[in-house]
């Protein structure tokens, strides 16, 4: 016979589940995503050392553009411009 | 007084230099210095217009393997990095192409209009075609092929310059070259104020945003400078690789600010040439950009700030 209380118990069990098994897909998409980063980083850095002419690229000669930081708005004068030249 | 001063402008590359430091008291004079000796080497060594100059003796070799100084080497370096990163959507070997289209001196000598141009357009060559044995100090360009360092070397050298400026200075230091701006050292509180527009050399009232950046460049790619006509159809200097012509935008004006000067024009110029992938393409790059598009639409990529009203 279920009583209330163990219907709770229960329903309280299968909400853990569902959380630690959320936690745990979350965990291992990221341990892909992150092994995905980490093969197609080696790969262009691969493609980089073999493809600037017999001596390869420089140690400078990065996977890609850094991207630095964003500017800021500013309602200011201006000091300089930039523009096509 | 040299101390009270704080900005200095000369001609350079084609273009015009500004160096800006952020201290007043320091020595301008002294930072001015490193940067003419910077863009003076680069030009000697990189400019397809000057007959003396190494890239155009490299141009000439015939296939044959040359020396190349460093600062070529590096320039060659950095091209090659640019093309790599972009898939050859900014590509060195667009100098024939540039030729043919009539963009085969400096700028300022370029007619404005002429007849109509009977050529065979095609892709360029590519950037693979290039060899450099960086220990040997030497390189090799095949025979026909043509290089152009314009989308890199410019930016380079801003990047170069502003370090050795603020070296220079003991103080931060912003370098512009025709609008391709690199900043070192300690920027001023508030950052280093850019306003972006479509051309490097418009007045006051010309449409754009002012942005403040604190380290790293911003550079700005566009269609609306070094422009020509040929039979009446308009021509710019930014050439797709892919076509050989001068790339079909639906954006007029590229800026992009990033760690470096030259990866933001690097950006500038890719973007200018993919098109309607620009913004996609900047996003995954996590660039952020102003685009604005023909009909004066902008789009903002990866955190470029809204317009302030």
């Amino acid at each position: 016979m279920t009583t209330p209380a163990t219907r709770d118990k229960g329903l309280r069990r299968i909400s853990n589940l569902t959380t630690w098994l959320g936690v745990s897909a979350v965990a291992v998409t990221g341990t892909f995503v992150g092994l995905a980063a980490h093969t197609s980083h080696t790969a262009t850095a691969t493609v980089n050392s073999s493809s600037a002419g017999s001596s390869g690229a420089s140690a400078t000669a990065a996977s890609g553009l850094d991207a630095g930081q964003a500017p800021t708005a500013s309602a200011l004068p201006s000091q300089v411009r930039s523009g096509a030249s | 007084m040299i101390a009270s001063i704080t900005e200095a402008r000369f001609p350079a590359l084609g273009t015009t230099a500004v160096v800006l430091v952020a201290d007043p008291d320091a020595d301008l004079s002294a930072a001015l210095a490193a940067v003419r000796a910077e863009v003076a080497a680069v030009d000697v060594a990189c400019s397809r217009f000057r007959a003396d100059s190494e890239l155009s003796r490299l141009n000439a070799a015939g296939g044959a393997t040359a020396t190349a100084s460093a600062v070529l080497l590096d320039a060659l370096q950095v091209a090659l990095r640019a093309a790599q990163i972009t898939d050859g959507i900014v590509d060195p070997t667009v100098g024939t192409a540039l030729r043919v289209l009539g963009y085969d001196r400096d700028f300022a000598s370029v007619q404005p209009a002429g007849a109509p141009l009977r050529v065979t357009l095609g892709a360029v060559p590519g950037w693979r075609a290039i060899s450099i044995d960086r220990a040997a100090a030497t390189v090799r360009v095949p025979a026909g092929v043509t290089l152009d360092l314009g989308a890199t070397a410019k930016a380079r050298c801003a990047d170069r310059a502003a370090q050795a400026a603020a070296a220079a200075a003991r103080c931060g230091a912003l370098v512009s070259l025709g609008g391709d701006i690199a900043v070192a050292g300690a920027a001023p509180a508030g950052g280093w104020l850019v306003r972006v527009t479509d051309r490097h050399d418009a007045g006051d009232e010309a449409a754009g945003q002012t942005v403040a950046i604190a380290r790293g460049g911003l550079a700005t790619s566009g269609t609306a400078a070094r422009r020509w006509q040929r039979g009446g159809q308009d021509l710019h200097h930014i050439v797709d690789p892919a076509t050989g012509a001068s790339a079909a935008s639906p954006w007029r004006t590229v800026s992009v600010a990033a760690a470096s000067c030259v990866d933001a024009n690097t950006a500038s110029t890719a973007a200018i040439i993919l098109g309607e992938h620009a913004p996609e393409w900047l996003e995954s790059h996590h660039l952020a950009a102003r685009l604005v598009a023909e009909d004066g639409e902008i789009v903002r990529t990866a955190g470029w700030p809204a317009e302030r009203s």
